[in-house]
């Protein structure tokens, strides 16, 4: 049983997908909660099975699911969850709305659930190679949905995701034919040359030169997938032009499962080429991603624009935090991982909704949100300190240990950087939030939320942010320890 | 050692792909630039012909199959259809001219042999050469990519660096496992599919596949 979850978790999502091709629009919504749970029921207890159990393999190790791809199960099984159900009223209303067509709804959810695919297919495999397959599949599968809208602006978005995402891949591949040299010049030709495992036991014997050339490149490529400055500039695009659950789930999961494609070959190159190589590239490639986000984000004027560069900066955080590396480092970054894809997706979500309700996403047009919607300007307003780091929510909790860790190994001028650029990005985004959240909304706006079931999704995440700002739960402290002991082997 | 007659001839095949690029270069109508790519393909499928026969190794045919079928027939099926169907002009839209596009890229290609050293892949199995063209069709591509106008020649310049790493796996490791060159093909097939799809739509709504009007989101 436990040897074929793996097949489970990534058959459903592939049956879901296909049911939407058959099936009549009113059972979509059933056919979205029945998949969706089972994927991430699953999902998640496959992931209890290997925080508990050690990883799980299958198929003469095809399949690898050790701790740190369980834990980015984890983050993807919640917030998939949270992206599907409130993609269901979310749709509904763009569909009254004459945004989209009611003929494209099924392939709304054909692509949602094909994504969600690609994204366990990335963390679930062993072989370097078929994890570059997954996640070009990622930017394959995601495109359409960039674009759904049709308009000019979304084509223009879904272009420049599928080109720029390809081409950054693409050097990543580069990348791994030469890590694949390296290691068929020391094992030979054999099946397991490219798996993680395998490059992490071998590291000490492979090319330093050709390493460190190939983690340039890999750094290049997953770097453009994660949002890394300077490949970011397909991001701000795709993330605030796609649909906002399709958002959610980009921001919060896609970078992620790229940024875990960085982590897993940063571990090999520090073994093969020994410290500070790879580690200042992602120091420096961090705090640039975090730098370039300031002004972009404090000269916003479109919400979801300003959402994007965030995540841009967040993505910075978590780099420049594996950089850092150490005990401290890693396991605020993995933190941070978990408390960036509960906050942002909150972000979108309310953006969502707020998006809907005033029908723009200038955030000069949108006022007195507290007033019109009440439980989503509550949440704008906890959403908005808890992505700028502010206590006593989640990412203050990471990104203190991230600083912490960047001044205890003596790295003044980094972390002061650090904090500066964070501090300057806080201002940013409170002024504009702000100013949509007080003062009196637009006389001729209805008050009223526009979906009950989005709330209820959305408090997930809200309560998450919450809780985990308050104290890190101790099983998943535990969890992060072990996955720091493993990366640093 | 292997016979310096298939060395030779994978050699004279690398070099002749290097060649189809040139004249995808110098091209200006993309339906012939479509059709140069199946001759590409073609003339990669024999060179991993060619290494198959030589290592033994099966697998190679296949990828070499492979190639014939997916980038040799299917790509530019596709992207023939979707030029088809896109009623725009047919010839290729730069922002350098003709000469200065070949020029560039004999620039890149001296690049890259002086960056392919000998000093880097020391035990190639096959040959010398493999690397440093396949590097030159990577960075031509990249080029052709960042030069042209029309969405679809992007496509174009995309699959020439796809050949490019092709020829680096095939002449510095007889190719990487099936499972993953599988992945990587279908990944490209489909990559395509959508991308035509995009230029379609693209083509729709703006009257153009000019990426130059791709240009309003800002800041």
């Amino acid at each position: 049983m436990k040897t074929m979850l793996p097949v489970m978790l990534l058959i459903i999502p592939l049956i879901t997908a296909s049911m939407f091709l058959f099936i009549n629009n009113k059972l979509h919504s059933i056919t979205n909660l029945i998949g969706s749970f089972a994927v991430t029921a699953v999902g998640l207890y496959l992931s209890v099975t290997v925080f508990s159990g050690g990883p799980v393999s299958l198929w003469n190790d095809i399949f690898y699911i050790d701790i740190l791809s369980a834990f980015i199960i984890v983050i993807i099984s919640i917030i998939g969850f949270i992206a599907t159900m409130y993609s269901l009223s979310y749709m509904k209303t763009e569909v009254l709305h004459g945004a989209v067509e009611i003929e494209k709804i099924k392939w709304y959810y054909f692509l949602l659930h094909l994504f969600t695919f690609t994204m366990l297919l990335v963390t679930m495999v062993n072989n370097l190679g078929v994890m570059w397959v997954a996640i070009e599949g990622t930017t394959l599968a995601s495109a359409l949905l960039v674009g759904f809208y049709n308009k000019e602006a979304s084509l223009e978005a879904a272009w420049k995701y599928v080109i720029i995402c390809t081409v950054g891949i693409t050097f990543a591949l580069f990348g791994i034919i030469l890590a694949y040299y390296s290691s068929v010049n020391v094992l030979g030709e054999s099946s397991n040359t490219l798996n993680w495992v395998t490059l992490q036991a071998i590291a000490g014997k492979l090319n330093p030169k050709l390493i460190k050339l190939s983690f340039i490149f890999i750094l290049i490529g997953f770097g453009t997938k994660a949002g890394l400055a300077p490949m970011h500039t397909w991001l701000p695009d795709a993330h605030s032009q796609a649909p906002s659950p399709v958002s959610a789930l980009l921001s919060g999961v896609l970078l992620n499962t790229a940024l875990y494609g960085i982590l897993r070959f940063h571990i090999i190159t520090t073994n093969c080429v020994g410290q500070g190589f790879s580690s200042d590239l992602l120091m420096i490639f961090g705090l640039i991603s975090i730098a370039i986000a300031v002004p972009f984000i404090i000269l916003q004027n479109d919400f979801k624009r300003m959402l994007a560069y965030s995540s841009v900066e967040h993505v910075g955080i978590v780099t420049f935090a594996v950089g850092l590396g150490g005990e401290m480092g890693l396991f605020g970054a993995l933190l941070h991982m978990f408390n960036h894809a509960m906050a942002k997706s909150l972000m979108f979500l309310v953006a969502g909704n707020i998006t809907q309700k005033y029908k723009t996403k200038k955030m000069a047009r949108i006022k007195g949100v507290l007033e019109a919607m009440p439980y989503t300007g509550t949440m704008l307003m906890a959403g908005v300190l808890a992505i700028t780091g502010v206590p006593p929510f989640n990412i203050f909790t990471s990104e203190f240990i991230i600083a912490n860790a960047g001044f205890a190994q003596g790295r003044i001028i980094a972390g002061v950087l650090f904090l500066g650029l964070l501090a300057l990005i806080f201002s940013g985004m409170f002024y504009h939030v702000s100013k949509m959240a007080f003062g009196e909304k637009p006389f001729k706006l209805q008050a009223g939320e526009t979906s009950l079931t989005n709330l209820v999704a959305m408090t997930v995440p809200l309560v998450l942010i919450v809780v985990m700002g308050l104290y890190v739960p101790p099983f998943l402290r535990e969890v992060l320890i072990q996955i720091v002991s493993l990366l640093r082997g | 050692m292997i016979s310096s007659m298939y060395t030779q001839s994978i050699d004279a095949l690398s070099f002749a792909a290097l060649a189809v690029t040139f004249f995808i270069l110098s091209n200006s109508r993309l339906n012939d630039i479509v059709r140069l790519l199946t001759v590409q393909a073609v003339i990669l499928a024999g060179a991993s012909a060619v290494v198959a026969y030589v290592s033994g190794i099966t697998h190679v045919y296949f990828a070499a199959g492979i190639t014939l079928l997916v980038k040799g027939i299917l790509i530019p099926a596709v992207l023939l259809y979707i030029l088809k169907k896109i009623v725009v002009s047919p010839k290729v839209e730069s922002f350098f001219s003709m000469r200065t596009s070949i020029l560039i890229s004999l620039i890149l290609v001296i690049i890259a042999f002086y960056v392919a050293g000998p000093d880097l892949i020391t035990e190639s199995p096959l040959t010398k050469n493999g690397l440093p063209i396949s590097i030159s069709l990577v960075l031509i591509g990249l080029f052709i990519m960042v030069s042209r106008k029309k969405a679809l020649t992007q496509v174009v310049g995309l699959i020439t660096m796809e050949n490019g790493l092709y020829l680096m796996t095939i002449s510095t490791t007889y190719g990487m496992p099936l499972m993953v060159e599988i992945g990587i093909f279908f990944d490209l097939l489909v990559g395509v599919i959508i991308m035509g799809i995009l230029a379609y739509r693209i083509n729709r709504t703006f009257d153009t596949i000019n990426t130059e009007k791709l240009n309003n989101l800002k800041g």
